[in-house]
This record gives structure tokens, sequence and C-alpha cells, in this order.
């Protein structure tokens, strides 16, 4: 759990935003966000997955961000705004739905046929996350990263954490580390 | 005569469209019904699914077969008591002149029906129904359709309640026996 920690604290700190929407939504509410890189998304493979690792070989990097609903009046039609800004940066609809009540969608955005990013968007009474991809996955199984980062054991404890964390733990943190990743100040 | 022609055409095509908009007011009417889970599946992916690189000849085929799927739709709904009222409200919908029953499946409390629609000699839609004690699956998949690939597409396509074209494969074996 630590090392997946460290490696993602590090990872964090050179990481960039993919798109602009992710970066305005992110400081718009100033929720969690989370950088991976492809080795950071291969430590979450601890039971060494075969389909997992095949399924993150064309990530090069993703940025996580989650807003808490409960901390924040996200208005209702956030959602659809978001969309339609991702639309905007060239992002096109894959597949949408809803599944157990969370509204889910895939964009994708293409530069000279090949995939250059992939958007996954959901939605539910208590949070809307984005994962913002810079590269590809098998779209097919886009869904089981989705779940994977959700329900990973580590990822889990480590949003709870900061979510929960005394905010001057964090911030101490951060100072020794010097990284990026961060849990604003929802106040 | 030519007017004649158009006449026809269009009363033709106006009710295609007519059959069409029945599958589609069944999603629509509980599209916005947070008991029911579903899925929409634009041809963009599919058609990009279809671009990945395959040195093997069974993998072309199913690419092909995948890039001329238009859209699927998925609509279902868990841990409901009138899966057999929606089973039932779906199937008087589904247009039975246009829609040729493919194969109807009872495996143990699940009953499922297969249709397809042909145009041009081609099957232009696939429509599958299924209800179980407590549960409800309408699946709509159109565009231009190869049943033999179908159970492949199922699997390579990994979305929940396209599995169960595989049924459409073993059917096919049974018909060889």
């Amino acid at each position: 759990m630590t090392r997946i920690f460290i490696f993602l604290l590090l990872a964090s700190f050179v990481a960039e935003a993919q798109t602009k929407t992710t970066e305005n939504l992110d400081k718009k509410y100033e929720g969690m966000s989370l950088f991976f890189y492809k080795n950071t998304l291969r430590m979450l493979n601890q039971q060494d997955n075969k389909e997992f690792d095949e399924m993150i070989k064309d990530i090069e990097k993703m940025r996580f961000v989650m807003i808490d609903k409960k901390k924040h009046a996200v208005p209702q039609g956030e959602y659809a705004s978001l969309k339609k800004s991702y639309r905007a940066e060239q992002y096109e609809e894959m597949m949408t739905g809803r599944i157990d009540g969370r509204n889910f969608e895939i964009l994708v955005r293409e530069q000279s046929g090949r995939v250059k990013g992939t958007i996954i968007l959901a939605s539910d009474s208590s949070s809307l996350i984005v994962l913002d991809i810079l590269g590809r996955i098998a779209l097919e199984k886009a869904s089981s990263l989705f779940n994977t980062i959700d329900q990973s054991t580590d990822v889990s404890k480590m949003i709870k954490n900061f979510v929960s964390g005394d905010k001057e733990k964090k911030k101490k943190r951060k100072e020794e580390d010097g990284v990026k990743v961060e849990v604003k100040d929802d106040n | 005569m030519k007017k004649l022609v158009l006449g026809v055409m269009m009363v033709m095509a106006m009710a295609a469209q007519a059959q069409n908009d029945a599958i589609a007011k069944f999603f629509s009417k509980y599209q916005n019904d947070e008991s029911f889970s579903q899925v929409n599946v634009s041809g963009k992916m599919f058609s990009m699914m279809a671009n990945l690189d395959s040195e093997k000849p069974e993998d072309k085929a199913l690419f092909t077969a995948i890039s001329k799927i238009k859209g699927l739709k998925i609509l279902s709904k868990t841990e409901t008591r009138n899966s057999r009222d929606l089973y039932k409200e779906a199937m008087a919908m589904i247009p039975t002149n246009d829609f040729e029953e493919l194969m109807t499946i009872r495996d143990k409390d699940k009953d499922m029906r297969f249709f397809t629609k042909e145009s041009g000699g081609k099957i232009s839609e696939l429509v599958m129904v299924m209800a179980g004690n407590e549960e409800f699956v309408l699946m709509t998949l159109f565009g231009e359709i190869d049943l033999k690939e179908m159970s492949k597409i199922g699997r390579a396509v990994n979305i929940d309640g396209l599995n169960n074209l595989e049924k459409i494969k073993d059917k096919d074996k049974n018909k060889k026996k």
C-alpha cells in the first residue's frame, strides 16, 4: 500500500492535465485529483491480471477527478454541460448509459485515425467522477478499468484518507514529497 | 406513374419508420426511470473496434462483421417483480410484420426470444427480449448483422446482455446435428 502510494505521488509530480474541461472542473470544485502513469496503473494490478495489463498498455497517463456532491453544490445540468465541453474539445461519444443508478459516458478523441484521448464520465447521487486518459484503452473494457479504479482497495483507502484525513497532515505530506497530488480545502 | 412509385415508396418508408419507432418508444418510455439500467453503444465505437490489428484470419472476419454494426441499445431491470409484465409489454410492441422470430429459449426460469429484421436480403436488426423471475432485458443491435459472427461479437464487445448472443451459435450447432 505504502509503495503504491509513493509511486502515485511521484507520478503525479510530473503529470499534467489532459483536457481543459477536466482541468476547469477540478479548479471549479476543488475536488480530488489523482494522476496515474502506466507504471502506477500496473501497481494497481496486484494479482497480475494479464487482461488488466493488456487493457492499460496504450495508456500514457490518466487523471482521476472526483467531486463529492455532498460537499459541493453541483448543479443538475453539470453532467450535460461537461459532455458539451468535451465535445467542443473534439471528443466523440462512444458509449452512454446508466448502470445501477450511475450515469456514465465514454468519449474518444481521434487524430489521424488514432485515439489520442479517452474520457470516462460517471455520475450518481453522491459523486461526479472523471477519468481523463491520454492514450487509449480497449473501449469494450473501459468499464472494467473504471471498476478497478473504483473498487481497488488501495485506491479506495487512499481516496478515503484524502477525503477524511487531517488537512494539516496532508499539507505537511505534500511539502515533504513536493508533489502535485492534493485534496483541496472543501470549506 | 412516377408519382405513384414515389407515393408507394414514401408509404413504405413511413411504415418502416413507424415500426422502428415502436422499439424506440419502449426505450424512451423507460430511459429516465432510474430503476432501469441502459447502455447505448455508437456505430463509431464498433468501427473503432474493427480497426484493431490482427494477423489471425478468423479475427479479420470478426472485425469485418463488427465494422458493419451501426449501434447497440440495451435496457435492463433487475430485482424486479414485474419482469413478466415488461416482457409482455415488449413482446406486444415488436412489429411482427417486419420482424421474424429467430429463436426462443426457455432456460430454467428464463424466457428469451430473438427476432431479426431483414432488409435487402441482409439482417439489419437483431432484437432480444429476455425475462427471468426478477430480471428483464431488451436489446437491439442494428446495422448489417452477420449471425455467424454473433457469438464472437458477444464475447469481443464484453457487455452484459450480449453474452446471450452465444445462444445463436448453439442454435446453429443444434441445427447441424
